[in-house]
């Protein structure tokens, strides 16, 4: 005779999962996007403006003859087909920009009303199948809001994104705006078409993507070339002093080297701030003046490194000689 | 991986010949440098020496 196996789930439970389900159903029907709804028809609107994306429109713009534009200057024809591709392209981006931060809204709260639902039956009611049960599908639910949680693009980068975006587009805008401001021997309207591409491509996330990086990596260079130490003629010409300070560092026993780097520590702030930077990087815990293996490293690269004026070199002859006398 | 940080001198070539750059390359790995490299081309102007060193103290408590 076939044996049954199979898990009994008690009424309860099956009330539980259906709330569950409800939870979730009712988070994606009720996307929290955080944008109130619109209050036109943006469809209707986006229609309407079609023939304003005609390919035609450039030539129609440059015709010599208003009866071509329906009686409109060039300009006036210029500024109206501008206007109308600004007003759908802003119409589409704030409907992308919601759908964006609704994407992360809805799966979040979803799921934090389900493991409450989950966890509160687990505890409360039935037997202990029932409450495994429940149990394994609440940590279920929550192994997959961890999932959501740590998606880093969502949770840390979309909002310097969107910011990205905001930024890029008002700065388009602002060039469409002054363009428009002049007559169209000044700013053509392929001009101005090219500038509304701008506009269009400034509210993309592998644009804001590419200007953030860009920014990143400026600020990167900018901060190494504040930390690049400039060589001057007089660096050349102490090399050899230099070199014969280093060999007699690195003959340093620990104790000596304790001893050397607190006499040359009260030079220190006399150096470059540049160079200062560059040491506190090297030993940011100060164990220069605590440990002589580490003090003896930490002198090394002062020396060579260092600036190579008569004053320093006598400084480090001075406290090589007290150290070792 | 321990952690490292980087120095970057800039030699102008004016003043500096190839090899004066590799003495100083030479003297900052007897110092104790992980590694050093010399950029030859990216600044029409100067030589950049980029060396690597070892962040002391970085096993302690």
């Amino acid at each position: 005779m076939p044996m049954r196996v199979g898990i009994r789930i008690s009424r309860s439970a099956i009330d539980a999962i259906g709330l569950v389900v409800a939870c979730i159903l009712l988070s994606a029907c009720e996307a929290l996007s955080g944008y109130p709804a619109s209050v036109q028809d943006d469809a209707a609107v986006i229609n309407a403006d079609q023939p304003y994306f005609s390919p035609n429109v450039r030539s129609i713009g440059e015709s010599p003859s208003d009866s071509d534009r329906g009686g409109l200057t060039q300009r006036q024809y210029r500024d109206m087909v501008v206007y109308r591709q600004l007003e759908a392209i802003d119409l589409r981006y704030y409907e992308f920009e919601a759908a964006l931060t609704s994407t992360y809204n809805t799966l979040d709260v979803a799921a934090d009303l389900a493991v409450l639902v989950l966890s509160g039956f687990g505890a409360t009611t039935g037997g202990a199948t029932t409450k495994a049960a429940l149990a394994a599908a609440s940590a279920g639910i929550v192994g997959a809001k961890t999932v959501v949680q740590t998606d880093v693009f969502y949770q840390k980068t979309l909002p310097a994104l969107i910011v990205q975006m905001r930024a890029s587009r008002q700065a388009a805008l602002a060039t469409i705006k002054s363009g428009l401001t002049t007559d169209v021997s000044r700013y053509s309207i392929d001009q101005a078409l090219n500038d509304v591409k701008t506009y269009y491509v400034g509210g993309s996330l592998p644009s804001a993507i590419s200007q953030v990086t860009a920014q990143a990596g400026a600020t990167l260079d900018a901060a190494n070339k504040k930390l690049d130490l400039v060589r001057d003629a007089a660096f050349k010409q102490g090399l050899e002093q230099t070199s014969s300070i280093l060999d007699r560092v690195i003959k340093l026993t620990p104790a000596q080297a304790l001893v050397v780097a607190k006499l040359m520590e009260l030079n220190l702030s006399a150096r470059s701030q540049t160079l200062q930077q560059i040491l506190k990087n090297r030993d940011p815990k100060g164990k220069h003046l605590q440990d002589g293996a580490i003090a003896q490293a930490f002198l090394q690269q002062w020396v060579v490194l260092d600036d190579r004026d008569s004053a320093s070199q006598k400084q480090w002859a001075d406290a090589l000689d007290a150290a070792t006398k | 991986m321990p952690a490292t940080t980087t120095t970057r001198e800039v030699f102008p070539k004016a003043t500096f010949s190839l090899s004066d750059v590799q003495k100083q390359q030479q003297l900052e790995i007897k110092a104790g440098a992980i590694r050093s490299t010399i950029d030859q081309t990216s600044d029409p102007q100067n030589y950049i020496l980029i060396t690597e060193w070892n962040v002391l103290g970085e096993n302690d408590p």
